[in-house]
């Protein structure tokens, strides 16, 4: 759970850089180190 | 807090470039008219709301919930601070202990950024700012003609070339987002809020370094129905308007450093890279 993000192929799938609301982080498990980052694992062309 | 007068007028509001991301609704381009009315020439900084802070003990959301959103590469806390990565956005991290006054999380600080942009503060939290001051939040429609700067039909405040003499004229995201930033416009994260040159209005800073909250309600369909005078968004909805982008907009994102995109978050919400700015009576 601790692969480097790939930006392109983050940026294939993600289109937005915007942070999400507030309740998002009480629902999204904090699975990894904070000074690792993470390929999403789902995501759409949607911004 | 100085301020630049905005004269009555009208322009053409929306994406007249092209560059718009669909989904955000910044078409269909349509004719607006304003008031008359003054916004603060930059952004509310870390001085101005402590001033508020400390006049009236105000707390902000994120330090009554006990969390925020923080960009990973300003994380400054423990590990166990961190309450949540959201899959779809992992460079954003739920973080306890990060308000305002810590921006990255409890172990950061804004001792050396009282002229940056005060963070950190959700919708919510400006509109109490604003009953202080006297003032209130731009409609979309005021902060669009206002970041115009009298160019109607700009991608930017300065036109449309993004560089000016080969030299950055606002605080986005230089290299390879969301992982590295070559720093060629200067920040990683926050500028001064007068770093960069104003628009012909005077205005500093409406695109790049930190989104903007607006007064109205986001709906992407607006625009089709939206009146020609004084447009103040929807009367119901579940996300306010944020403008400008911010020092996380990058090309192969989002690309909403321009003066016509729109983006929105939950009025509770609060961001490292989110704050804002008041208008008034002219």
């Amino acid at each position: 759970m601790s692969s480097m993000i790939e930006p392109d192929e983050a940026a294939a799938v993600v289109k937005d850089c915007c942070a999400p609301g507030r309740a998002a982080f009480l629902t999204a498990a904090p699975d990894r180190s904070p000074a690792d980052t993470a390929t999403p694992a789902t995501g759409d062309d949607e911004c | 807090m100085d301020q630049a007068v905005i004269p009555a007028g009208s322009f053409v509001m929306g994406d007249a470039s092209g560059d718009g991301n669909p989904g955000d609704g910044e078409t269909p381009l349509h004719p607006v008219r304003v008031a008359a009315f003054s916004i603060d020439a930059h952004s509310v900084t870390n001085a101005d709301f402590a001033a508020f802070v400390d006049e009236t003990g105000y707390r902000t959301e994120s330090e009554v919930f006990g969390y925020s959103a923080v960009f990973h590469l300003a994380f400054a806390g423990d590990d166990a601070d961190v309450l949540g990565r959201p899959p779809q956005t992992p460079w954003w991290l739920g973080v306890g202990g990060a308000d305002w006054r810590h921006p990255g999380g409890r172990h950061s600080s804004i001792d050396d950024l009282s002229d940056h942009p005060v963070v950190q503060v959700s919708w919510n939290d400006a509109q109490a700012y604003c009953a202080w001051a006297g003032r209130r939040l731009p409609t979309e429609a005021e902060w669009e003609y206002a970041s115009r700067g009298g160019l109607d039909g700009a991608r930017y405040p300065w036109g449309d070339d993004l560089l000016v003499d080969d030299a950055w004229n606002c605080n986005i995201w230089q290299g390879v987002f969301p992982t590295s930033n070559d720093l060629a416009d200067g920040y990683l994260t926050t500028a001064p809020a007068r770093h960069y040159a104003p628009n012909g209005y005077g205005v500093f800073q409406t695109v790049g370094n930190i989104w903007e909250w607006c007064q109205d309600w986001y709906d992407p369909q607006y625009y089709r129905h939206s009146p020609e005078f004084a447009p103040a968004g929807p009367e119901h909805g579940q996300q306010r308007v944020l403008r400008g982008g911010s020092f996380l907009c990058h090309d192969s994102y989002c690309n909403r450093y321009r003066n016509s995109a729109r983006s929105q978050n939950t009025p509770d919400s609060a961001m490292s890279n989110a704050g804002f700015r008041t208008v008034g009576a002219p």
